[in-house]
């Protein structure tokens, strides 16, 4: 609370503020509003547990004449439903 | 938000393959869990053994390792039933199992499948591909 003491934020015609710091451009804020008060809480970026990725890429052109939307199995069968 | 990430997803993702930009950034920046169905590796499996994957690794060589930090979701029974009762003339079973899974365990589908993108039922986003 000492550091960063109370201020007053001042809507523009578009209802826009501008936070003090340690707010940083880029932040993402989740917005809890009860009433009069409008709450914001900081998201953490999603870093952790991320799948990795195979230290060597592939090179595009693996997907040449491949369509990996088409089924890989032989379709069901496409008759009707009676 | 939690996705189920498609077979081709998984793959182009893997492997630094293109991708809409837009794609990119929900798996980056919007993600916070991802799941993935055990028969995507099915999938990949059975193209690769049938010559259909040319330039790719051995999957023993890298399924393992992609896998990290994925949930596994594998079908159950309700799954597998609903996988079924789809009302849709799209008979791939796999799309049908994915689908299933992600209506099932209120996951959002992540796939670049322009089929699927016109099918209802369970939660999707739909990319388009680059390539």
């Amino acid at each position: 609370m000492w550091d960063y003491p109370t201020v007053i934020l001042i809507a523009d015609k578009k209802r826009r503020v501008v936070l003090p710091r340690p707010a940083e451009p880029g932040d993402a804020y989740e917005c809890v509003a009860t009433g009069d008060r409008l709450i914001l809480l900081r998201l953490q970026p999603v870093t952790a547990g991320r799948p990795p990725v195979a230290e060597i890429p592939l090179k595009p052109t693996v997907l040449k004449g491949l369509d990996l939307d088409a089924p890989a199995f032989t379709p069901l069968a496409d008759e009707g439903l009676g | 938000m939690k996705v189920l990430v498609d077979t081709g997803v998984w793959f182009r993702r893997y492997f630094g393959l293109p991708m809409k930009p837009s794609l990119r950034r929900c798996l980056e920046g919007e993600v916070a869990e991802f799941h993935l169905c055990p028969l995507s590796v099915a999938e990949i499996a059975f193209r690769w053994r049938r010559g259909r994957l040319p330039g790719v690794p051995d999957p023993a060589l890298w399924v393992e390792h992609s896998l990290e930090n994925y949930v596994a979701e594998p079908p159950s029974v309700a799954v597998c039933r609903q996988a079924g009762l789809w009302d849709w003339p799209h008979g791939d079973l796999v799309d049908r199992i994915l689908a299933a899974i992600a209506a099932e365990r209120d996951l959002v589908l992540v796939h670049t499948d322009s089929v699927l993108k016109g099918l209802s039922g369970f939660p999707q986003r739909y990319f388009p591909n680059v390539l």
